[in-house]
């Protein structure tokens, strides 16, 4: 014997709504990925403050677009670096420095060349902790131990550019998505900093360059 | 209550030609979105239906349906097996759900790209036949929320969208013996409260039937 609440029966949208829906779905899926600048609006700002606070974001939004446009990474060949024509590293909007435990961060990179038309980016949220009575202001992360506290492989959109490299290799690669911060094992740990490593890999698994995030501090 | 649980998908001429979940899955993670849309077609049913009996509103379930779509493309970076996109959809259907404030805050601009609905008749016996609906789903969520949410998730998934314990594993990644621990729990919590309030009222909301 089983025991069930009664749920209403399986029944349609309104009439034409699936189709609608997917027909958005799909205008969605197919939009040509937008810069950061374009975008950072539309995923931070709740819709009834848009008036108020799109032209203030907007503004914020080109400032951190013209100061960060480059940010060379550390790696044996770095996005940004001079080991390629690399469009731009990873960009992070916005990028204070400063993450909280419900932080939404919008992110995107542009990498130049790579040999086909697939390529996928491995990105990796890596933590360090402070060492117990480590004073935070003169703590140097990179000789500490880090942990791995999130980890996704995502596609990349490739399209063929003018702009050649080495064999000839026409295809610019790009990336633009959004990184929860409550998605992060542990959340955002106030005794911790953390970075975001990317790493552009080609349809092999082959490494092609890697960029990565400043430290970022955890508030909150 | 039976409930029934898949779409049609045609004769079975057609069904032979038919591109399996699977096929039509490897095809999105290339970057496919008519491959996507087909998976839309087969599955958005179910899944709308999923999100209406979790919330009680046939408008939101129907932004919760979208949102579900943009979130699985936005992770068809992920490997599934071939019969299993189902239960992967259901899954990310129940973390949208489950955070429906954050979705809604990560697709707004999207929602807001939707096109308005042309203006179609509704006509009163459809419309009524809703309200019944959304009565309903609403009164079944009044006992569901007494539930902690693990249960609540095991529950509808398992009774509500009849998945196997298998399936629901998958969706909700726990091991199997936690969905059947869970909805025994959740069975027991129900009767519980079936016996409390149905005495009262002299009705049941709690359903019973013959298992097959």
């Amino acid at each position: 014997m089983t025991d069930q609440i009664a749920f209403p029966p399986l029944h349609d949208p309104h009439p034409g709504e699936l189709e609608r829906r997917k027909q958005h779905l799909l205008s969605e899926i197919t939009r040509e990925p937008g810069k950061a600048w374009r975008l950072l609006p539309e995923f931070t700002i709740p819709r009834f403050r848009l008036r108020v606070v799109v032209p203030i974001v907007a503004a914020a939004a080109l400032a951190v677009g013209l100061s960060v446009a480059f940010i060379p990474q550390s790696s044996t060949n770095p996005i940004g670096g001079g080991g390629g024509n690399a469009v731009h590293g990873l960009m992070l909007t916005p990028d204070t420095g400063v993450i909280g435990p419900s932080s939404v961060i919008r992110a995107s990179l542009d990498y130049q060349p790579v040999p086909d038309t697939s390529a996928s980016l491995q990105l990796q949220v890596k933590r360090v902790a402070f060492p117990p009575g480590t004073d935070p202001n003169t703590f140097d992360p990179n000789s500490e131990p880090s942990q791995v506290v999130f980890q996704e492989t995502v596609p990349m959109h490739v399209q063929a550019t003018t702009v050649t490299g080495p064999g000839d290799w026409g295809y610019l690669a790009s990336w633009s998505g959004t990184l929860s911060v409550s998605d992060w094992t542990g959340g955002c740990q106030s005794n911790s900093i953390y970075t975001i490593n990317a790493v552009v890999l080609d349809a092999n698994g082959g490494g092609r360059g890697s960029s990565g995030s400043r430290w970022l501090m955890c508030s909150g | 209550m039976a409930i029934v649980g898949n779409l049609d998908v045609g004769s079975g001429h057609e069904k032979s030609v038919e591109p399996s979940d699977g096929d039509l899955w490897a095809r999105s993670r290339t970057g496919d979105a008519e491959a996507f849309g087909l998976l839309f077609d087969r599955h958005a049913r179910l899944i709308y239906n999923y999100c209406f009996r979790r919330v009680g509103s046939r408008e939101t379930a129907q932004d919760l349906l979208s949102m579900v779509f943009l979130e699985a493309w936005r992770r068809r970076d992920k490997g599934l097996p071939a019969d299993k996109v189902l239960p992967w959809l259901y899954g990310i259907a129940t973390n949208v759900v489950r955070h429906q404030h954050r979705s809604e805050r990560r697709y707004a601009a999207a929602l807001r790209r939707l096109p308005a609905p042309d203006a179609q008749p509704d006509f009163a016996g459809t419309s009524d036949e809703h309200v019944d609906y959304e009565r309903q789903a609403r009164t079944a969520l009044s006992l569901l929320e007494q539930l902690p949410s693990g249960e609540q998730d095991v529950f509808v998934l398992c009774a509500g969208m009849e998945l196997s314990y298998e399936d629901a594993a998958l969706a909700l990644g726990v091991p199997i013996g936690t969905v059947r621990s869970r909805l025994s729990r959740a069975r027991a919590r129900l009767m519980e409260l079936d016996s409390a309030s149905g005495h009262k009222n002299g009705e049941s909301t709690i359903q019973e039937e013959s298992q097959p």
